[in-house]
């Protein structure tokens, strides 16, 4: 599957928040080109899953924004249900064999840097289109995190997650509800044991510019927003609508 | 005709008679007069041990000529009407009555009456009535018979029960139009002295409140109210990014009183719009249905966690969905939970948590929640914390299901781990060559089995819809006559809209209590040897296993070092046991009773689960359906012998699927055969019910199939 365009990216990033929905829709548009989603309907049959993790079981972000929560929150995705204050809002690139909704465990979705460890969450599965919009939650912080540039930001309510040495990965299926830490040690174990290599700089896109979200509420829309443009086929409708008659 | 009350007249007939102590003994037709009929009653029966035995000393002799001699003429107490079974289904080998009482609309009703059981009827003429259903005291208040075909049935009866087999004229156009109700009932009358009067002497079938007959509409069918649907509404409270839902809801609630509560939480992956063939055919039905979006992709926990919220929210916000339509009209007191796959568990984690008192929902609580359906759900949590505990509890699995697939390596896919866990009423259907999305409007095709053998989403769903309505009816609303649903076998009970092709294997197994004798549940006792119920076991079968329902090689592949191989039914931290034993001659396994339960006399059903052993070598001998026999011995030696297959179904053959090792069969698929009781008397009239002896299983020779393998659980003795 083809790349999107990083220049659109690129420009993203460079301008108010509000802009990055139009990279997003640009984004978008030019995956479609390559792989245009389809609706579940056409998904015939499922995939066999790659072996996770592997080398082929690296995502590749395509977009990321620093997200700061006024409101925390439990999250999910992690058995001690730790309380997130903020983190990478992110849309990955993946196999779709690996994207593919599963009754049974999923493969784990992960990310690590230098420093920290974490279980991603995630909505949409983003079979259809390739793409899948995430949130990499900031939760542990076994040393102060550090800014892009690599130093300790003085503003801690502008800190954001290191990227160096970003992976992200699919690890071993099992439920996100129940990844503890113990966990995620041994995954990122498995990672380094499989190969798995950091991005190369170039692969990591360009942060666009940063915001700041009342709460989870406000995360979900905006990874809803996210979702309608990269796997919209994904996206159960929600807008309320008036009572209609139905015929038997 | 005259119209007379019914309890006062037995009462003066009782006050006037003047007859002594002993000689109504000698109205054996209940009359109310010794006479000519009483003396054939005699003369029919002599020498046998009932059937006119007036003196009750166990057998039809000249003391009860002189008993009776000396009562002719005494004018006796009019008797009440005795209660019996009588709607039945016309069989081709003993008992040649299979006794009912759901028929589908359309279908042949036939009535039996068996001479052994009913001396008065041997060789009478009388009159049948079909009437519309009447409880008790609405027949104790009005006994003049009106039969809603226009006119009574006159008849002539046999000596034996084949004989009595006779076809209701009109049956078929019997109407199932009860409005809400999927059927409609009726009570049947045999009027032996045709004056048209419910009185002594006279049969009935349905003399309580509840029918003796009754006539089902096809339940895959839309029920007969209009539907509004919400397509969406936000529920308040629930998990950020699970707040829509959807709601369908009669247009006419208004007028409809309170009506239950149905909730269905989808699988991972699925969305809360693709169920919408379930929620509207049950708003036709006259239930209140949301679909919610539900919070799988983390776990079970979080998908539970959900359910509890919309359960909430929507009666909470009752008064504001929907515009208000549906304000008051929500009978909290009567909930069902229907969860598929992920959801499935879901819903069984939510009545967990709610049950260990680690959840306490707003609105409503544990005894509100009358229903659980799960539809392929998924095994993650385990015995501790995805237990169905006392609920009433229905699986629906589909034998091609490539998702939860019942691959004997992965144990999240033992769907029937949670049937076993449940202690409450439980059923399962399990769908032959339906597969997971199937029960869904969209989701990826996932089927995994023989070609030729899918029934596609059509198919399934009509499967569930008929099935999941028959629940909700029979637990939220005492529609129990829907019951026979879901465990009859299709042959002789099926959805009009359920392909007669669709093989439907159908466990139902009644929650522990007063109305449940079990002689073995192979749980209690280890020893083979050994019944929980304390009794001797013996058995000619060989290789008799009795372990923990579990397949312990993580193949398919039959190896004589797993006994229970295709037992997926238990993980190792699980306790459900079974019996599992093969045959390639005839052999038999034996329970005998203890004697204080021995008499049986007041029990309607032997009834036992049981499966054919998958990729056994018998079982692919077999190739086929596989048939045995149930034999009761009392206390003097007499023997009843009925066939499994006499009631028009055999033990399936496994579902042909192949992978997880060598050779075709799936798990083994466990149904419930129930024989009643009253068959063993008419195949053996001097069978004493009060004092049986043992239960033998037969298998080979005559008694049935040459050669095989069973799964057995819950040998069981039960009552209606």
């Amino acid at each position: 599957m083809k790349r999107p365009n990083l220049t659109t990216t690129v420009l993203a990033a460079s301008v108010a928040t509000a802009m990055l929905w139009v990279s997003d829709v640009v984004d978008a548009q030019q995956a479609a080109q390559t792989s245009p989603p389809t609706t579940v309907d056409e998904v015939n049959r499922t995939p066999e899953l790659p072996k996770t993790p592997s080398a082929r079981a690296a995502a590749q972000p395509v977009l990321m924004q620093w997200v700061q929560l006024t409101q925390p929150y439990p999250t999910d995705f992690r058995a001690e249900r730790p309380l997130v204050r903020a983190g990478w809002l992110v849309v990955i690139r993946a196999d779709s064999a690996l994207l593919t909704p599963r009754s049974l465990a999923e493969p784990l979705l992960l990310a690590s840097a230098d420093g920290w460890t974490a279980s991603v969450e995630w909505m949409q599965h983003g079979a259809t289109s390739g793409h899948r919009v995430c949130f990499v939650p900031w939760v542990d912080q076994p040393r102060p995190p550090v800014g892009p540039d690599g130093r300790a930001p003085t503003d801690e309510s502008k800190q954001r997650a290191s990227l160096r040495g970003l992976r992200m990965w699919f690890g071993t299926p099992e439920l996100p509800e129940r990844v503890d830490a113990a966990l995620l040690a041994r995954e990122r174990a498995l990672a380094d044991a499989s190969g798995l290599q950091p991005l190369p700089k170039d692969r990591i896109p360009t942060a666009s510019a940063d915001i700041t979200l009342a709460d989870r509420s406000a995360l979900v829309a905006r990874m809803r927003e996210l979702a309608t443009i990269w796997c919209p086929a994904e996206v159960e409708p929600e807008v309320p609508a008036g009572p209609s008659e139905v015929a038997r | 005709m005259h119209r007379r009350s019914f309890i006062p007249v037995s009462l003066i007939a009782i006050l006037s008679s003047a007859s002594a102590f002993g000689q109504c003994e000698a109205d054996l037709n209940k009359d109310g007069l010794v006479d000519a009929i009483d003396l054939a009653e005699v003369l029919v029966a002599w020498g046998q041990t009932s059937g006119g035995d007036v003196n009750g000393d166990g057998v039809v002799d000249g003391a009860d000529i002189a008993l009776l001699s000396s009562a002719w003429g005494a004018v006796c107490p009019i008797g009440t009407p005795t209660e019996i079974k009588l709607a039945c289904q016309s069989i081709a080998v003993a008992p040649f009555a299979s006794f009912v009482q759901t028929f589908t609309t359309g279908s042949t009703v036939s009535i039996g009456i068996d001479p052994a059981l009913t001396p008065i009827a041997r060789g009478a003429s009388a009159d049948v009535w079909v009437v519309s259903n009447r409880t008790a005291a609405e027949w104790a208040a009005n006994n003049v018979l009106q039969d809603v075909r226009g006119a009574a049935q006159s008849i002539t009866l046999g000596a034996t029960l084949a004989s009595n087999v006779i076809v209701l004229t009109g049956g078929t156009t019997l109407s199932g139009d009860g409005n809400l109700a999927v059927g409609r009932g009726y009570d049947l009358v045999v009027d032996m002295n045709r004056d048209g009067l419910l009185g002594g002497g006279d049969l009935i079938d349905g003399g309580g409140d509840a029918a003796g007959l009754w006539i089902s509409r096809d339940p895959t069918a839309a029920g007969p109210l209009q539907v509004t649907t919400l397509s969406s509404y936000t529920a308040t409270g629930a998990t950020s990014g699970f707040t829509t839902s959807r709601l369908w809801y009669p247009t006419n609630i208004a007028s409809l009183g309170q009506r239950p509560l149905v909730v269905i939480s989808h699988g991972n992956g699925h969305q809360y719009t693709w169920y919408d063939y379930l929620g509207t055919h049950l708003a036709s039905w006259g239930y209140i249905v949301i679909s919610h979006q539900n919070n799988t992709v983390p776990g079970i926990e979080t998908a539970s966690t959900t359910t509890l919220q919309h359960t909430s929210a929507i009666i909470a916000q009752q008064s504001s969905v929907a515009g208000g339509a549906i304000n008051g009209r929500i009978d909290v007191s009567r909930i069902g939970w229907i969860g598929h796959s992920r959801g499935g568990e879901g819903i069984v984690r939510a009545y967990d948590r709610i049950f260990d008192n680690s959840y306490t929902p707003t609105g409503y609580g544990l005894s509100n929640l009358k229903f659980l359906c799960s539809i392929a759900p998924t095994d993650f949590l385990g015995v501790t914390s995805a237990n169905p505990h006392a609920a009433n509890f229905m699986l629906l699995w589909g034998s091609a299901d490539g998702d939860i697939s019942g691959i004997p390596t992965n144990s999240v896919t033992w769907s029937f781990d949670l049937a076993e866990r449940c202690t409450g009423f439980r059923n399962t259907v399990y769908v032959h060559g339906a597969d997971h999305n199937d029960f869904n409007c969209c989701g990826a095709n996932d089927f995994q089995g023989p070609t030729g053998t899918a029934i596609g989403s059509t198919g399934a769903q009509a499967v569930a819809k008929a099935f999941i309505l028959a629940g909700l009816k029979y637990h939220l609303e005492s529609e129990l006559a829907l019951g026979e649903f879901l465990w009859r076998p299709s042959t002789t009970l099926r959805p009009n809209g359920v392909a007669s092709t669709t093989t439907l294997v159908k466990e139902w197994v009644p929650a522990p209590g007063p109305l449940v004798r079990t002689i073995d549940d192979f749980q209690t006792q280890t020893s083979t040897a050994l019944s929980s119920c304390g009794g001797a076991v013996t058995a000619t079968v060989t290789n008799v296993s009795e372990a923990l329902a579990r397949d312990t090689d993580s193949t398919y592949t039959w190896s004589t070092s797993n006994p229970h191989n295709g037992s997926i039914r238990a993980t190792s931290s699980d306790v459900q046991r079974m019996v599992a034993w093969d045959w390639a001659a005839a052999a038999n396994m034996s329970w005998a009773l203890p004697v204080a339960l021995q008499d049986v006399s007041q029990w309607n059903w032997l009834q036992l689960r049981v499966g054919q052993g998958t990729r056994h070598p018998n079982t692919v001998t077999l190739n086929g359906g596989a048939s045995f026999s149930v034999v009761l011995v009392d206390a003097q030696g007499v023997v009843a012998r009925v066939s499994s297959a006499a009631y028009g179904d055999t033990v399936n053959r496994p579902y042909q699927r192949t992978g997880s090792g060598t050779g075709a069969g799936w798990q083994n698929e466990l149904r419930t055969i129930r024989l009643r009781l009253r068959d063993f008397k008419s195949v053996s009239p001097l069978l004493n019910l009060s004092e049986i002896q043992s239960v033998r299983l037969e298998v080979g020779g005559t008694a049935g199939s040459a050669t095989g393998r069973f799964v057995i659980d819950d040998l069981q003795f039960v009552k209606e």
